[in-house]
């Protein structure tokens, strides 16, 4: 977790348009960035910072879908909302099935692109605490994931010591270890934070 | 007086014949022979009495009648009256008369006088054409008369009718004692009316004199014209001629007292009939001839003054003929123009009609023809309209995407000026400015499209107009470039400077989004290096040609003839009137269109003249309009 504020992407090919849209996310409390295209928007490397994008669909050169088609491959995207200037159905709902936060047609009011907006940041923020979650995980020694198997698959210290090989005070200590190293007080809380982990993608 | 012929038998035949053979014949059967005499042969009113009394003899006589006419001319020669009488007796004296008729009062009183001392004093003697007066001194030789009642009064009446306002009168009579006569009978009737002002009588002196009088008679003032047979030099007249001079000499109206005077100068005359009086003499003549009872001693009057006017002097005068007593004949009636020309008018009528007619009906064929050219432009404007709306509908997501998008913005810039105002940021008032003039160039931009979309839907009437087509292309390029990305094809845009044409902005537009479109579809299932179009312009000799090239599969062989046939078409959806309503387009603007197949591809060039051969424009819409 960060606490820098959220950026938001623009994509829209209409220059007036992604204006317009910046000065009221700007207005609104947000950083924001714009893009004419989806190519220029790949050319931008991307900032580890909480965000989301606003794609407009239809663009000359690659359109907002074969962008969404190249985000959805990164983890570490931001979620996208679509917005575009003549919706159809099939599109939205394939859209919406891969992934993206919502599909939008303009104009838009405010409030529902701000409410997207707020969807597209809550499920950022997840995956970020996830993929943190995960980096964390990834820390974890070879015995201290053997050890964590174990403890989510809901055996004891001493069975988990017994399948192991090792001392029951051995499992113990390691037990200690991965709690600490994953922010866990308790196997409840554990079991949560690995289950967000492997959910939120 | 050589010329004038004393004795004329009509029928010399007949005469031999009762000479040899008189005896032998039955008492019906021999001719009445009659004794004609006659003041004066050469007086027209004599005349037509004389004849019209022989015509009724010889109608209704039932058997020969032998007429001898004897004018005794006694106001001339009434010294020579025991002479004429001796004469007349030798003359007649082995000639059986019948009857001896008169005419006229001199003549009965000659017959009266002598002629009953002829051969037998019994000889009957019936007298027409005089008067009462006449009568009386002769009445016990005569055997019966017709007397005339002629009607001076009668006339003067009629005058006043016509000539309300005047009342001074000239009265013309000559010298002679026949006009001396009549001279005294108007006295006397004159005496006795109290309507008459002033009365001349200007008829002493010689003819001349008296015809000079009448010329400076006053303009208020009508001539009542009774007789002038002689003037005061002793020149004799016919009075009817001289009735003539004194009417072509007035400067007022003429009224005689005699129906002979109508047509001579005279207006009008209130008298009877000189006809029917010599017929009604000669139904008396052969009442006493076939002895009658009661026809003897018979005095008879007929028939009445009637009216008879002379319509050349009514018009002279600019008389009403309202003002003429009922029944009154009107005689000299100019024969219209109508009755004159009648059948030349009806022919010359006819004719025109029948021109009226064929140019009528050609009218009406040309009318008919008219309507169907414009039955037939309004019927490709509708076509090409509705080809319009199909183009429109195909690109309806790229106008609503290209709608959207201003819209979008205005709304966003909107809200971020509210919230702007909320929050009392820095700069604000900055901000505020550039988005009100973002919030209007988009609500422009959206007006422009719809002001496009619209002009394109509109159904209207072609109106020419010198156009640059690259300015026609770029319009189109307008919608194309929103289209073309989202079916993932690249258009190409090689324009050349070109001349002026003559040509409808919004159909021509049609055209070239047409070609565009259909070419669009042609690379639906190509891979994306191929999907490209090429639109280019050229100005070739006066011509303004433009292509549109794809690099899709090219036009199959079998449809090659076909393309431009309504209805056909091989899309799924279509309708096939795209490349009919674009061909026909261009033809309306004296162009051509032709579609080739390339190597690898398809290629549609339509050509229109340059408005620099003006002539050449004209002719070509002028052709396509009367089609």
């Amino acid at each position: 977790m960060t606490d820098a504020a959220p950026i938001i992407h623009i994509v829209d090919d209409d220059e007036s348009v992604r204006t317009a849209m910046a000065r009221l996310l700007g207005a609104a409390g947000f950083r924001t960035r714009v893009y004419g295209s989806a190519g220029e928007f790949l050319l931008q490397p991307p900032e580890d910072v909480p965000g989301c994008v606003i794609l407009d669909v239809r663009m000359p050169g690659p359109s907002g879908l074969d962008l969404f088609e190249a985000l959805t491959k990164d983890e570490r995207s931001p979620p996208v909302v679509f917005l575009t200037g003549h919706g159809s159905t099939a599109t939205g709902v394939r859209a919406m099935k891969d992934g993206a936060v919502d599909f939008l047609e303009k104009p838009v009011s405010r409030d529902t692109l701000l409410d997207a907006i707020k969807v597209g940041l809550d499920r950022d923020a997840e995956r970020r605490a996830a993929r943190a979650i995960r980096a964390r995980i990834s820390q974890l020694s070879a015995r201290e994931r053997q050890v964590l198997d174990g403890i989510l698959a809901g055996k004891l210290n001493k069975q988990i010591a017994g399948t192991l090989g090792t001392a029951e005070r051995t499992v113990k200590q390691q037990r200690a270890n991965l709690m600490r190293k994953l922010g866990a007080t308790s196997v409840a809380q554990l079991v949560k934070l690995v289950d967000s982990a492997t959910q939120s993608r | 007086m050589l010329s004038r012929v004393p004795c004329r038998i009509s029928t010399i035949w007949v005469v031999l014949a009762l000479f040899v053979c008189r005896d032998a014949l039955a008492d019906d059967e021999r001719p009445w022979r009659v004794l004609l005499l006659s003041d004066d042969f050469a007086m027209p009113a004599s005349v037509t009495q004389m004849q019209a009394m022989e015509e009724e003899l010889e109608l209704r006589a039932g058997r020969p009648v032998e007429v001898y006419r004897e004018s005794l001319d006694l106001v001339r020669f009434s010294g020579a009256e025991e002479a004429q009488a001796t004469i007349l007796r030798a003359k007649y004296s082995d000639v059986p008369l019948d009857l001896v008729v008169t005419l006229a009062p001199q003549s009965l009183l000659f017959a009266a006088r002598h002629l009953t001392t002829l051969r037998d004093p019994s000889l009957p003697i019936v007298a027409f054409s005089v008067t009462e007066e006449n009568l009386r001194d002769v009445q016990a030789h005569t055997m019966a008369a017709m007397t005339i009642p002629f009607d001076v009064s009668g006339t003067l009446d009629l005058a006043f009718a016509l000539h309300p306002d005047r009342r001074r009168l000239a009265v013309v009579a000559g010298r002679s004692r026949y006009d001396q006569n009549w001279l005294a009978r108007a006295r006397t009737m004159l005496d006795a009316r109290d309507d008459v002002i002033d009365v001349t009588y200007p008829g002493d002196g010689t003819l001349d004199e008296v015809i000079e009088r009448i010329r400076t008679l006053p303009p208020d003032a009508l001539v009542l014209y009774l007789s002038f047979t002689a003037d005061a030099a002793g020149s004799r007249f016919a009075s009817r001629d001289v009735a003539k001079r004194i009417s072509e000499a007035s400067p007022v109206p003429v009224y005689g007292i005699f129906e002979s005077y109508v047509g001579y100068g005279a207006v009008a005359t209130m008298a009877p009939s000189f006809v029917e009086h010599g017929k009604a003499a000669g139904e008396l003549v052969l009442r006493v001839l076939n002895g009658e009872p009661g026809a003897s001693l018979h005095v008879a009057a007929a028939p009445n003054p009637r009216c008879v006017a002379d319509a050349r002097e009514l018009d002279r005068w600019r008389l009403e003929t309202s003002a003429l007593p009922l029944g009154c004949e009107i005689v000299f009636q100019q024969p219209s123009f109508w009755e004159q020309f009648r059948w030349q008018i009806l022919g010359g009528l006819a004719v025109i009609a029948l021109q009226a007619a064929l140019i009528g009906g050609l009218l009406v064929q040309r009318r008919r023809s008219r309507a169907a050219a414009v039955a037939l432009e309004h019927e490709r404007n509708v076509a090409a309209h509705a080809a319009r709306l199909a183009t429109l509908g195909e690109l309806s997501a790229s106008i609503a995407h290209e709608i959207s998008q201003p819209l979008a913005a205005i709304l966003s810039n909107a809200e971020a000026g509210e919230m702007l105002l909320g929050t009392k940021a820095q700069n604000a008032s900055t901000s505020l400015k550039e988005i009100f003039a973002d919030i209007r160039e988009d609500d422009l931009r959206a007006h422009d499209v719809v002001r496009r979309v619209r002009s394109l839907a509109q159904r209207r009437t072609p109106a020419l107009q010198a156009l640059d087509v690259n300015q026609v292309v770029a319009d189109a390029r307008r919608l194309l470039d929103v289209d073309a990305p989202r079916r993932g094809v690249v258009f190409e845009w090689d324009l050349a400077p070109l001349p002026l044409v003559n040509g409808d902005r919004v159909q021509l537009q049609q055209v070239i989004i047409n070609l565009a479109v259909n070419a669009m579809d042609a690379l639906s299932g190509q891979p994306p290096p191929r999907r490209r179009v090429v639109v280019k312009t050229r100005c070739i000799a006066n011509q303004v040609q433009v292509s549109v090239r794809d690099y899709g599969s090219g036009i199959p062989d079998e449809h090659a003839g076909r393309l431009f046939e309504s209805f056909f078409t091989t899309k799924p959806d279509g309708v096939g009137l795209g490349l009919s309503i674009t061909r026909s387009i261009v033809a309306a603007h004296g162009g051509t269109i032709h579609a080739e197949n390339r190597s690898d591809g398809a290629l549609f060039m339509f050509s229109l003249p340059t408005l620099v051969t003006e002539r050449h424009v004209a002719t070509g819409v002028a052709n396509v309009t009367a089609t």
